[in-house]
């Protein structure tokens, strides 16, 4: 089983190709699509993690009109993979597109451990 | 038009090397090359502490500034910083020279010339940031460049201080020279000084730059010469070739090990318009996506919004090679000596009209402001490429794009005319790593070796009191490691017959920098202006309640005397008079991770040292401890970190179902004005 880890809560597997929690190891997604299509989503007012530290327009945290927190978490430990500040609407950003099959190419090259773990 | 050669904004690679750059390298050997590439590196750092210690103009004290040595052909080949931008800005402006002037009867290149260029559309930064090249020959030979670049106060621009925030064109934006000469057979042209000094508004900074940037010419002419003296010409000119090519290899080897794939970013630029312009919110988008295929990486900003009738338009060259020079020779490859070899992997592509793209009559002053913003979604980019590789520890989060700059100027204690800017940014938060927090006001991500400079020696040189300086809370993105805290503080306006004060800035409704795998971002900032206050008499008494923080000051607000406004940390440019304040704070760093993940004694830890709230230690961290013995608890802060994961698995929903709710919504139409068309801007 060769899984190369990619971020910090994400892993590849390369022979099922298939994104993986780094931490629990649930599979999350085909590697060639989005990871954010196999993570739970949720739509974060900012208030709840920036303090407002007065009343009014300009307070500390980000308006809610102008900005939401769009937050991704594995579904099987619910660890946060990632998070996204957007305007409210904006589409959610496909961030990482790696090149699978040079990958694979990569560490089919390596030496036979594989991986990094 | 006339002085304009839009080609030469092109030659950002390193010229083609020519025969007798071959012949030369091959003289050098492995161990006198090493010696070579560390004795250019002194001579770079040698004239960059001439301009430190030399320039009128205040950036030169925090070391905003920048010292190089070029090929004959002017490619630089060893920078010393200060700003990056500034050490590889002489590029374009000596391929000028060379192009245009060299065999110019009326003009020429002789030992002993200085020229002198700020103009944008021959190659420099924006009209404030001047730099000086100078030829150096060996008998009759020309063996190199020198160059010196800094930023001079002001312009005579339409806006104090360099930076227009109300030009809407560059016919408001000052002084703007093509490459012209400013001194001959070693000696300044004090026509030259003096029709420079009639067109700015602080004459006396204008012509100690440019003496200041001339000396740094000339020592590093004199060192050089020094090496052809007792080793030839030839080992020069070798020597720096060699120093690019073995830049440009080194870098693309370790590029070529890098994840092949794409990567993105997108950055949203809360700006706010100039009452002039009837005020309001907007956003600009920067869109950033980095391809990377083996040994080449392709920065593209197509999707980026379109070029505006504000100074916010950055020329592309701003961003290859000035700002991917800050990525790679300070961040990525610190250990490489910096060079334009090490950023030659880079393809920019920029579609016309984008507002890195604009036309030429386009204004460009706060253009910098629009290159952080496409430099932070690079970092951002670069830490999803760097993780799965031997970069790893290199990968940060990301920088504040907003570098809040405040320009004032007036009459100061000693009855001058002057115009000055603020320092302070260079104590901006940074970011998260992937094995340690920020940073905490670190510096500004473009200038890696500046300063803020004292409260005292900025009181004593520029008439500006400080109400107090900290190092702010939550003023950094949380996460399991955190962001830097950005630098907090007040201005004071005290003993200065007259004043005026503004800031360049905004960012008062979204966040400044985007976090990293899960990193929450860096909070919006504000700007808290109390005029009319009390402060003043409240500092010659001695009064406790003499507010020292920004929470202090909005919790005190009506007790201090006056009036105060909390606004975005934009201020436009007005009278400063006895006892007012003016506070805000410099963005912090991007955290890393999830927040849930950190080190619960870290979270005590800045609890006590006060840069993180008991608010987000409860509700950001879930971290439970003894307010009075500082302990952790352990269980329960297990328990309650555990039930926030549970509940995020109850709360999450599918990508699927979330965009059929999400796509119907879009931030107010009035901030989407600039913005292009909404939501991709194509
Ligand atoms: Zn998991």
């Amino acid at each position: 089983m060769a899984r190369r880890q990619i971020t910090e809560y994400l892993d590849i597997d390369l022979d099922s190709e298939m994104w993986c929690c780094n931490r629990c190891g649930a599979e999350l997604v085909n590697a060639r699509d989005n990871y954010k299509r196999g993570c739970l989503v949720y739509e974060r007012d900012p208030r709840t993690v920036h303090n407002p530290v007065i009343e009014g327009e300009f307070t500390r945290s980000p308006h809610p009109d102008y900005c939401r927190i769009i937050e991704f978490y594995c579904p099987s430990c619910g660890v946060m993979v990632e998070n996204e500040y957007l305007p409210p609407g904006h589409p959610i950003t496909h961030d990482i597109e790696l090149d699978i099959e040079s990958l694979k190419a990569k560490h089919a090259t390596a030496a036979p451990a594989g991986g990094d773990e | 038009m006339a002085g304009r050669d839009l080609d030469i904004l092109e030659r950002v690679y390193p010229e083609p090397t020519t025969e007798e750059e071959s012949r030369c390298m091959e003289l050098l050997t492995p161990a006198e090359f090493e010696i070579f590439s560390h004795r250019m590196q002194m001579i770079a750092l040698e004239a960059n502490e001439v301009l430190i210690r030399t320039l009128g103009s205040p950036a030169g004290l925090a070391g905003d500034v920048g010292a190089c040595i070029y090929t004959a052909q002017g490619d630089p080949a060893s920078a010393a910083v200060g700003i990056w931008a500034h050490a590889f800005g002489g590029q374009l402006p000596i391929k000028y020279i060379i192009k245009h002037w060299m065999d110019d009867p009326t003009v020429g290149v002789r030992d002993g010339d200085v020229f002198f260029c700020n103009e944008a559309l021959c190659g420099c930064v924006h009209p404030p940031d001047m730099g000086t090249f100078m030829p150096v020959f060996y008998e009759g030979r020309l063996i190199a460049w020198a160059e010196a670049m800094a930023h001079t106060t002001d312009t005579g621009a339409v806006d104090l201080g360099g930076f227009c925030m109300s030009a809407e064109s560059r016919y408001e934006e000052g002084m703007k020279v093509t490459p012209i000469k400013i001194a001959e057979d070693f000696q300044l042209k004090n026509d030259i000084l003096t029709m420079m000094e009639n067109m700015v508004r602080d004459a006396r900074v204008s012509t100690l730059d440019n003496k200041s940037r001339f000396a740094a010419c000339m020592r590093i002419r004199e060192r050089l010469l020094e090496v052809a003296e007792k080793k030839g010409p030839d080992y020069v000119v070798g020597g720096l070739r060699k120093m690019i090519e073995e830049g440009s290899s080194a870098a693309r080897k370790r590029i070529e090990e890098l994840n092949d794939g794409i990567y993105r970013q997108p950055i949203f630029m809360d700006m706010e318009e100039a009452e002039s312009r009837g005020g309001g919110q907007y956003f600009i988008r920067v869109m950033v996506s980095i391809e990377k295929r083996g040994d080449r990486l392709i920065a593209d900003l197509t999707g980026t919004s379109p070029e505006r009738a504000t100074s916010l338009n950055c020329r592309k060259h701003i961003i290859h090679p000035y700002g991917t020079g800050v990525i790679f020779c300070s961040h990525l490859f610190p250990d490489l000596p910096p060079s334009i070899g090490l950023t030659d992997c880079v393809e920019l592509k920029v579609p016309d009209g984008n507002l890195f793209n604009p036309s030429e009559d386009a204004a460009i002053t706060l253009g910098p402001a629009s290159a952080f913003a496409a430099n932070q979604g690079c970092f951002a980019c670069m830490a999803r490429l760097l993780f799965d590789s031997d970069l790893r520890s290199q990968l940060t989060s990301t920088y504040p794009y907003v570098t809040l700059i405040a320009v004032w100027g007036g009459m100061d204690r000693k009855g001058n005319v002057f115009a000055s800017l603020g320092l302070d940014l260079n104590a901006g938060g940074f970011p998260a790593r992937v094995d340690k927090d920020g940073v905490d006001t670190g510096g500004f991500h473009v200038a890696t070796r500046s300063d803020c400079e004292d409260a005292e020696d900025i009181d004593v040189l520029s008439s500006m009191s400080y109400l107090f300086r900290r190092q702010g809370t939550d003023n950094f993105g949380h996460g399991m490691n955190r962001g830097g805290a950005g630098l907090e503080y007040a201005y004071l306006a005290h003993k200065s017959p007259m004043m005026i004060l503004g800031n360049n800035g905004g960012c008062g409704r979204f966040s400044s920098a985007p976090g990293i795998f899960g990193g929450y971002a860096a909070p919006p900032l504000i700007g808290v202006k109390l005029s009319g206050s009390r402060i003043t008499e409240m500092l010659e008494n001695g009064d406790p309640l003499t507010p020292v923080s920004i929470q202090e000051l909005l919790e005190r607000g009506e007790t201090l005397g006056g009036t105060m406004d909390v606004e975005s940390p934009m201020l436009e440019i007005g009278p400063f008079n006895e006892g007012d304040v003016f506070a805000t704070m410099q963005g912090g760093g991007a955290g890393y991770g999830d927040a849930l993940e950190r080190d619960p004694a870290s979270v005590v830890r800045d609890v006590t040292g006060g840069l993180v709230s008991d608010w987000a230690a409860r509700n950001v961290y879930r971290v439970a401890f003894d307010r009075e013995t500082g302990l952790v608890d352990e269980g329960e802060t297990a328990r309650l970190r555990s039930e926030e994961r549970e509940d995020r698995k109850r709360r999450g929903i599918s990508l699927e179902e979330f965009e059929k709710e999400w796509s119907r919504k879009s931030p107010p139409q009035a901030s989407l004005k600039f913005y292009g068309s909404w939501p991709n801007c194509d």
